[in-house]
């Protein structure tokens, strides 16, 4: 039993970034693992996927299968049990996403294997490997161990491994379908966006971008003065959409969009995982927030700790009375 | 002896709290600043059942009993002191036709107000008396099968949402008598709104009532005997209003404390201080204390068995929770600094609300005075 | 159609500190607050719903000490008809595929066709019982539900993935579905129907009630192993502006209109 099984992701013909991520995860503890990281590419015409792949592991497998085209999580458990049972790997990582946790804890359950979830580091202590979550939204941290025989099955957190250029040329191999059989039980029909309103948040230089800490709908018309005085878009957590004050458009975060503004304000935004994924990449990140333990200042440039009721208005003011100079 | 809500109580608790902190605290700011509650709050406690919450099913009602009333009555002071005012008005005008009304009354507006269809409204002030019944300058006339009503009404809630009214006033020949009295009906008319410091949301008016004509059948009780009435009435209304403001100190301390851990003073919060902490814990100590004395009321009158008893129940609980709100809340914008005055912050409007509570349903020395019964004379 | 929604209690430390007990693998629960814990109040929703527009009757299953009643009569009040409460201090709780082994124990003589659980819960976030507990009772399943359309023998979803995007897919029944926040509106029960939950059924079992060998489900049978919780290291290079509220909005709006952020 050696080496580590990475089962890529993909949709609509384009590799999801987290897929590379997990090898480069997959990559830093392979010495431990028996040395080889393998990832799998389950789909349809996905040879330039398998390109990309190859130059962060030592070997791709790709299957080329019209049912594996788009998600199913019935063909994907199928499949990948009968690789895992197969090729008896040490590790199996699987992305934590919305694909990922669909199949992951049913392959777990049915290969009765050793299981952690949202794996956002992994160390090795003494030989052994330890993955890393987290608990009671990032207040804490846990390490694990992973007892009995493997394979172990981790679901990697997006967004945790920072992937650079590529340094290998991992061997690509096509093999047969796992799956021979029809697929019964499930049945993909079709992709389907979000409904698409006037604004779209992704095209937005400045966002400003308001969280719970708002309390209350009204509270909004003082962010839109702020948003007027700036020029600026406003998006939201997704507390603020759940409880129907923004439509979902203006969600930022895993669920929401991926924005990249030159500026993002956070206005009341504790800063969950769920969201940072979706606006860490922007390129000034001003925090306001009460709590000076938000998690949202770890990725901000600029950081203010205080009542929001009372930074907000004097930075309208103060906005209006600059440009006006 | 239990000192705990029972498990069916601590559901209704929970429902109400819940509905409240998510319905009607986001709206707590408007709803004082505009004086009006917006009909999404009434329709909202229409379908939990709220209107009814402590009669008989038969009657349409929850069948919770008043027990359950203290408890529900404070979730809603702590999101909107207007909706409890409301509601505890509605709740007192109602306990007195199901305390004195025929079977016939209470059919004909029992039901149609525990489904919240009409909300009840009660009024024995006058510009001339705040609780003296000998004063009552109103009039009630007999005209063959029915009464003229002529007179003012002072600080009079819920008298512009459609539904009965009792009203009290001078029959001629036997003195203070209630009538169940239709809002809207002909003859009576509203002033503008009083222009109230707190408890805003639920308007004050004046009510005229210019030959009114109400039905012999609408007397509540016995012609000449409306004082007992009035003494119930207000006692479960002393009921409503110590509720009201326990909610009403319960949210200033959930703000103090909210605040104390959030505002940062050189490297720490100043929660983290003594001098915060000292005026928390008697925030804390005294609002349980209110807490206890108020839930008892609420059982009290679901078992109430002598009336004169009650009198002086609700009496000394209204006394003591409204002068300690008054303390606590005090306290609560102490512990806010300069902050604690201004509108951007909960206390602010929390503090207006409080100063009523001395005031309502019978100042506090009268309540002393009430206290005093069986103890001095 | 006979429906089964899971519900978990959990602590709220949403605005509060955590801070780890003695053992150093769980925290101190003294002055945290429980509730059900949100994803499930809306699973609850959309299977009372379900029962609604398709008649039949949903039970209510709860892995959790007594506490949890008031959260379980919720449940029944808004419109479940029987509770289960499964309450034993062996099970390894913190393992989602030993809850869900539990679960499935408790569920599998019902045949149920339907089973609604939460997406993930707010403290561990495993995302995982659902689906597991699909594996363990041979049922379809969908995770990350956000639309449910029942059909005649399967349910059309709409899942929701990464950048607001939807996948629909169709699950034979019976199938667990694991719903995501914001899919319904939950209600509130109204006083009378509380009332009336009070007289409903919750039967109280432990392990043995329902089968369930303790070596598979408790901590020494688990296949992974929680050694230790910490509090983790903040990094932060963030440039903090200091001053008084004024001064801070002053420093900010000057770095923003004349320091070139813009």
């Amino acid at each position: 039993m050696s080496g580590i099984l990475v089962f890529a992701e993909h949709r609509r013909g384009e590799l999801r970034d987290v897929s590379l991520e997990m090898l480069v995860a997959a990559a830093n503890v392979a010495p431990q693992a028996g040395g080889e990281v393998t990832a799998v590419l389950m789909g349809s015409h996905v040879d330039g996927m398998a390109e990309k792949l190859a130059g962060y592991c030592d070997k791709v497998l790709y299957v080329d299968d019209a049912k594996f085209e788009n998600f199913n999580a019935k063909a994907y458990q199928m499949a990948m049990s009968a690789l895992i049972k197969e090729r008896q790997p040490q590790l199996v990582f699987v992305p934590h996403t919305a694909q990922g946790v669909d199949v992951a804890p049913a392959l777990a359950v049915e290969l009765d294997m050793p299981y952690v979830t949202d794996v956002m580091g992994l160390s090795v202590v003494d030989g052994a490997l330890r993955p890393v979550r987290s608990y009671y939204q990032g207040k804490l941290n846990a390490d694990y161990a992973l007892k009995g025989e493997g394979p172990c099955l981790l679901t990697i957190r997006e967004s945790s491994f920072v992937v650079g250029a590529p340094e290998k040329k991992g061997a690509i191999e096509k093999i047969a379908s796992p799956v021979a059989e029809d697929v019964v039980g499930r049945r993909f029909i079709e992709y389907l966006e979000a409904a698409v309103g006037d604004v779209d948040i992704t095209q937005a230089d400045i966002l400003v971008s308001v969280g719970r800490g708002i309390k209350e709908p009204a509270n909004l018309a003082m962010i839109q003065e702020l948003a007027d005085a700036l020029g600026a878009t406003i998006s939201a957590s997704r507390a603020v959409v759940d409880a129907g004050w923004l439509p979902h458009e203006r969600q930022v975060g895993t669920s929401g969009k991926t924005v990249k503004p030159k500026v993002y304000l956070a206005i009341g935004i504790s800063g969950a995982f769920e969201h940072v994924a979706g606006m860490k990449g922007s390129k000034n990140i001003i925090a306001i927030n009460k709590d000076p333990n938000a998690p949202i200042f770890t990725v901000a440039t600029y950081g203010i700790v205080d009542d929001l009721f009372k930074v907000v208005p004097k930075l309208i003011e103060e906005i209006k009375n600059l440009k006006a100079s | 002896m239990i000192f705990e809500l029972n498990e069916e109580q601590a559901l209704i608790q929970k429902m109400v709290r819940e509905m409240a902190e998510t319905c009607i605290e986001p709206l707590g700011k408007q709803i004082d600043e505009e004086n009006n509650i917006p009909d999404e709050i009434i329709e909202k406690l229409k379908e939990i059942e709220l209107f009814g919450l402590p009669y008989p099913e038969e009657l349409g009602g929850s069948g919770a009993g008043y027990t359950a009333y203290p408890p529900v009555i404070e979730q809603l002071a702590k999101a909107s002191s207007g909706v409890a005012l409301m509601m505890s008005v509605h709740f007192l005008g109602l306990s007195a036709i199901d305390k004195f009304g025929t079977q016939a009354q209470k059919e004909k507006y029992i039901i149609p107000a525990c489904s919240g269809e009409s909300i009840l409204s009660f009024a024995f002030t006058e510009p001339g008396t705040g609780s003296d019944p000998k004063q009552v300058a109103t009039v009630a006339k007999k005209e063959g099968d029915h009464y003229v009503l002529n007179g003012v009404k002072r600080f009079i809630s819920n008298a512009d949402l459609k539904g009965p009214i009792v009203i009290f006033a001078n029959e001629e020949e036997h003195g203070t008598t209630a009538f169940i009295v239709d809002k809207m009906c002909e003859g009576y008319s509203l002033s503008e709104p009083w222009h109230k410091i707190g408890l805003r949301g639920s308007r004050a008016y004046d009510i005229f009532l210019n030959d009114v004509k109400v039905p012999a059948e609408n007397v509540l009780g016995e012609v000449g005997k409306g004082f007992p009435i009035l003494q119930h009435g207000i006692a479960c209304g002393k009921c409503g209003m110590s509720s009201l403001f326990l909610g009403v100190m319960q949210a200033s301390l959930e703000e103090a404390v909210k605040y104390a851990q959030g505002k940062p003073y050189r490297d720490k919060t100043i929660s983290k201080f003594q001098a915060i902490q000292l005026k928390i814990a008697d925030m804390a100590s005294k609002v349980e204390a209110a807490r206890w004395l108020v839930y008892r009321l609420g059982y009290l009158l679901e078992h109430m068995t002598s009336m004169e008893a009650f009198n002086r129940e609700s009496a000394l609980t209204k006394l003591f929770v409204t002068d300690t709100a008054m303390d606590v809340v005090r306290k609560a914008v102490a512990v806010h600094g300069s902050y604690g005055v201004m509108d951007e912050f909960k206390v602010e409007r929390l503090y207006r609300d409080v100063v009523i509570g001395e005031q309502i349903e019978g100042a506090n020395d009268l309540q002393r005075i009430m206290v005093c019964k069986g103890l001095l004379f | 159609m006979k429906i089964l929604v899971c519900t978990k209690l959990v602590p709220d430390t949403s605005e509060s500190d955590v801070s780890i007990d003695k053992t150093g693998k769980d925290i101190a629960t003294n002055g945290l607050k429980f509730d059900i814990n949100e994803a499930d109040n809306y699973a609850v929703e959309e299977a009372i719903l379900t029962r609604e527009a398709k008649e039949g009757e949903v039970d209510v299953l709860c892995m959790a000490p007594q506490s949890a009643d008031v959260v379980i009569r919720m449940a029944l009040a808004k419109g479940c008809e029987r509770a289960l409460r499964i309450e034993d201090p062996r099970v390894n709780v913190r393992n989602p595929l030993q809850a869900a082994k539990v679960l499935a124990a408790a569920a599998k003589d019902q045949a149920y066709d339907l089973i609604f659980t939460g997406c993930m819960s707010s403290d561990d976030k495993n995302m995982s019982v659902g689906a597991a507990l699909a594996e363990e009772l041979g049922m379809n399943h969908a995770a990350m539900v956000k639309h449910v359309e029942i059909g005649d023998g399967k349910v059309t979803v709409q899942r929701e993935l990464e950048g607001g995007l939807l996948e629909v897919s169709e699950v034979a029944l019976p199938a667990v579905l694991s719903v995501q926040t914001g899919i319904n509106t939950p209600r509130y029960a109204p006083v009378r129907e509380l009332r009336k939950a009070m007289k409903k059924e919750l039967k109280v079992v432990n392990l043995d009630d329902i089968g369930v060998d303790e070596n598979q489900v408790n901590e020494a049978g688990s296949k992974v192993e929680l050694l230790k919780l910490y509090y983790p290291e903040v990094i932060s290079n963030a440039e903090m502006i200091e001053g008084t509220p004024e001064e801070k909005a002053e420093q900010i709006a000057f770095k923003l209109v004349k320091g070139g952020l813009l």
